[in-house]
């Protein structure tokens, strides 16, 4: 209270949450695909991830709708981030995104009856993706539109790469097919259990080693290269 | 506070008392908490005062917090909620009412080339309702063409019932749907019948929203299609119903013609397309038996 007191203090508090609008850069679309993957760094919207990730076309249309669910609800909640009142913020956005899930979900039924059959009810789930109410949270309600835009398409396809990774690998596995074409010969014995639901923990772990291992390497050439640097 | 803004005084003092009133509140759990401890033991009561001090501390650091921030009024949340469900309402029915046609089309091809496909040398199709009186009632193809949409809905209620042609005019078979609950929810199947032998012959998944990647296998997998290649679904003496209802057994115990092998891993959705296989062959077979001399008759 002493410090609000204060003129400055109190202009600089009144700013704050519009002072952290970033700049537009490549790093703003990259960091969703690789430095801070949905899945594979942060872990999350686990639920899609491991329930319809048994064929690539699955995991393809989830990815693709999560995206578009993404770039819908952040363009309308960074255009009316300065209108929504904190206290019905989380409300406000979780209708928001129920909107877009909703117009989804009617999309994929008019595109392709197969696909919104097999997707089944994850298309809806796709309101408690939890991605989606924190990149509404942590960053579209803080930004102006374009940069919203471009985090939540690089978020998006960074859910739609990790889904398809997952997805072909057990459908390849599993099924002996990718985007339903034979792989293999008919003595192809499947791998059934990777279509299963332990399947995709197998896979999900496997995936996560895999960027686990490499993260430390990288980490290993640097304290490498800085001690060598010291005793160079 | 009320000396750096003076505007505010007049709204900070109503702020103070609900900051007051609940003070007293915690004091009274504070009193009763030496009762508590005579009943219940000092090690509870003791953490309940800490806990109770903690949120007393707690109150205190966020009050200011609550002070700083200037009050929304409550119809500026209101206005807000108001204004965002209308464009989330807009954008909703906008897209349904874009999408609707499409999908509802969409689902009448689909059942037609579903008809047409099942009956492999059909080349027209006549729609047929079951009336009251057990029999086949040909649909007139303007009034079903007219709703086919609801028409699409009546099939998912086990309307109607589809007959194939060649091109000469022959009867080549017939389609119906069953619905039977599986795993998720109900799967809905459109089996093809053979009058004559009095068999089910073919099946395809019409609606399911059976585990994507399980669910698939019912319309997939080659052995357990073999079970719907000479589906028994005779009758029994009376016409009325079939003469050995057809149910699902586990894997690998067929013995009976009807009856359906189960997919391994796959067991509830094997069972729900026997109920839908039971359901349609029970609803539509005694009355296309009955109905046979209609059915003959060329189409047109």
């Amino acid at each position: 209270m002493a410090e609000a007191s204060q003129p400055a203090a109190v202009a600089k508090a009144a700013a704050d949450p519009f002072n952290r609008e970033e700049n537009l850069t490549a790093d703003t679309f990259l960091r969703g695909l690789w430095q801070e993957n949905p899945v594979f760094v942060m872990l999350l919207g686990m639920c899609p991830v491991l329930a319809v990730t048994n064929s690539a076309i699955n995991a393809l249309g989830m990815g693709l709708a999560t995206t578009f669910v993404l770039l819908g609800s952040g363009a309308l909640v960074s255009l009316l981030r300065r209108w929504i009142p904190k206290q019905v913020r989380i409300a406000s956005y979780i209708v928001i995104i129920a909107t877009f899930v909703t117009v989804v979900d009617y999309a994929i039924h008019a595109i392709s009856l197969e696909l919104y059959a097999s997707l089944g009810a994850f298309i809806q789930l796709i309101v408690v993706n939890c991605i989606i109410l924190g990149r509404a949270e942590a960053y579209a309600s803080k930004q102006r539109l374009l940069p919203t835009l471009v985090n939540g398409l690089g978020m998006g396809l960074g859910f739609t790469l990790a889904l398809f990774s997952l997805g072909s690998v057990r459908e390849i596995l599993g099924n002996g097919t990718l985007f339903g074409v034979a792989l293999f010969g008919d003595s192809f014995q499947p791998w059934l259990v990777m279509i299963l639901p332990p399947g995709g923990f197998f896979v999900l772990g496997t995936w996560l080693l895999l960027f686990a291992w490499l993260k430390q390497r990288r980490e290993r050439r640097v304290l490498a290269s800085a001690g060598a640097a010291a005793h160079g | 506070m009320s000396a750096t803004l003076p505007v505010q005084s007049g709204t900070s003092a109503p702020a103070a008392l609900p900051a007051l009133s609940p003070s007293p509140m915690p004091g009274d759990e504070y009193e009763q908490a030496p009762e508590q401890a005579a009943n219940q033991g000092a090690n509870q009561a003791a953490n309940r005062t800490r806990t109770l001090t903690t949120a007393q501390a707690s109150a205190r650091a966020t009050e200011p917090a609550v002070e700083q921030a200037p009050a929304t009024p409550s119809l500026a949340m209101l206005l807000t909620l108001g204004l965002i469900a209308a464009i989330s309402g807009l954008l909703v029915a906008t897209a349904y009412e874009y999408t609707a046609p499409i999908i509802a089309e969409k689902e009448r091809l689909a059942t037609e080339a579903a008809v047409l496909r099942i009956l492999p040398n059909a080349v027209a199709k006549r729609d047929f309702v079951i009336d009251a009186a057990g029999r086949l009632a040909p649909v007139d193809p303007v009034a079903g063409g007219g709703t086919g949409g609801g028409g699409g809905a009546a099939a998912g209620g086990g309307g109607l019932v589809y007959a194939g042609y060649d091109a000469q005019g022959q009867l080549q078979g017939l389609a119906f749907t069953g619905v039977g609950s599986g795993y998720a929810g109900p799967v809905e199947v459109l089996f093809a019948y053979d009058p004559q032998r009095q068999v089910i012959v073919r099946s395809k998944v019409l609606k399911s929203t059976e585990t994507p990647g399980f669910g698939d296998k019912l319309d997939t997998d080659p052995a357990f299609l073999k079970n719907l290649e000479a589906l028994d679904a005779r009758l029994d003496a009376t016409g009325q119903a079939l003469a050995n209802p057809i149910v699902t057994v586990k894997n690998g115990t067929k013995t009976q013609p009807w009856q359906i092998d189960a997919i391994t891993g796959a067991t509830l959705s094997s069972r729900a397309m026997g109920k839908a296989a039971n359901h349609a062959a029970q609803r539509a077979a005694p009355a296309i038996q009955r109905s046979l001399a209609l059915l003959a008759q060329p189409s047109n």
